[in-house]
């Protein structure tokens, strides 16, 4: 008698893997503007991606948040609406290595406003 | 009299390699995803109800960046390069010295998180961001 271990249902395993890859990885596509981010060297990982908000800030001054452009003063509503929903939210902020900090300030000032007070510069590994 | 059995053919398509096709799809699905996570330099910023905090001077090193991108530490020029080793000395001399940052409005983001980079590397635990 040949002993062999049954390979049929092998494929169903397999299949079923695959659908769970498919089905966690999430193809998402950023949506923001054009920036180039500043390099920095000592850079952390954001521990989580679900509870990331983005502030897209161009070189132009222009600044978005989930697609929608805002004015500075906005963003203090915005980001509160955000806070309120997810404490534990942490602000990561999209700017192009040429926006002057006077307007970085305002976003400080409007985050502070808001009780978002977790945030993460994005950068470039070096 | 015979008659002729007709023979039955059964047709199946092989499905022996069904699982090698099944591993191939799967490999390039986790090749193909990115775990696109987010790098940065994670700070806290100090809440907008926070009375400010009375501290002795000599634990606090004020840096400041103006536009051009020169930075003073303690009202003494230093290159963005020796911000790290100066501070690690400073940390030494005095593990509770606090690092404020400021920036002139016309600073570039690029110089600020450079600055912020050094603070990093040399392991500060306390950085302020001055307004």
């Amino acid at each position: 008698m040949k002993a062999s271990i049954p390979t049929a249902s092998l494929p169903d395993i397999v299949f079923m893997l695959i659908f769970f890859f498919m089905v966690s990885s999430v193809l998402r596509s950023h949506e923001g503007l054009q920036i180039l981010m500043p390099k920095a060297k000592q850079i952390e990982k954001l521990e989580s991606n679900v509870h990331v908000a983005y502030i897209w800030i161009s070189k132009e001054g222009l600044i978005s948040i989930d697609g929608r452009l805002y004015q500075p003063q906005s963003v203090r509503s915005v980001m509160y609406e955000k806070r309120t929903v997810d404490p534990q939210l942490i602000v990561s902020i999209r700017a192009d290595e040429l926006v002057n900090m006077d307007l970085i300030g305002q976003i400080h000032k409007e985050l502070r406003l808001a009780d978002a007070l977790a945030v993460n510069y994005s950068t470039r590994a070096i | 009299m015979g008659l002729v059995r007709k023979k039955v053919r059964i047709a199946e398509i092989p499905s022996g390699s069904l699982a090698d096709i099944a591993f191939l799809l799967l490999i390039f699905f986790m090749v193909a995803t990115t775990i696109d996570m987010d790098k940065g330099i994670g700070i806290v910023l100090p809440s907008a109800q926070d009375s400010e905090i009375e501290m002795s001077k000599k634990n606090i090193t004020s840096i400041l960046i103006d536009p051009r991108g020169t930075v003073l530490m303690d009202e003494k020029e230093v290159s963005i390069k020796d911000i790290k080793a100066k501070v690690e000395a400073l940390q030494l001399q005095n593990p509770k010295m606090v690092f404020s940052v400021k920036a002139h409005p016309l600073t570039k983001y690029r110089t600020y998180i450079e600055v912020l980079d050094q603070l990093k590397q040399a392991k500060t635990r306390v950085i302020s961001i001055a307004e």
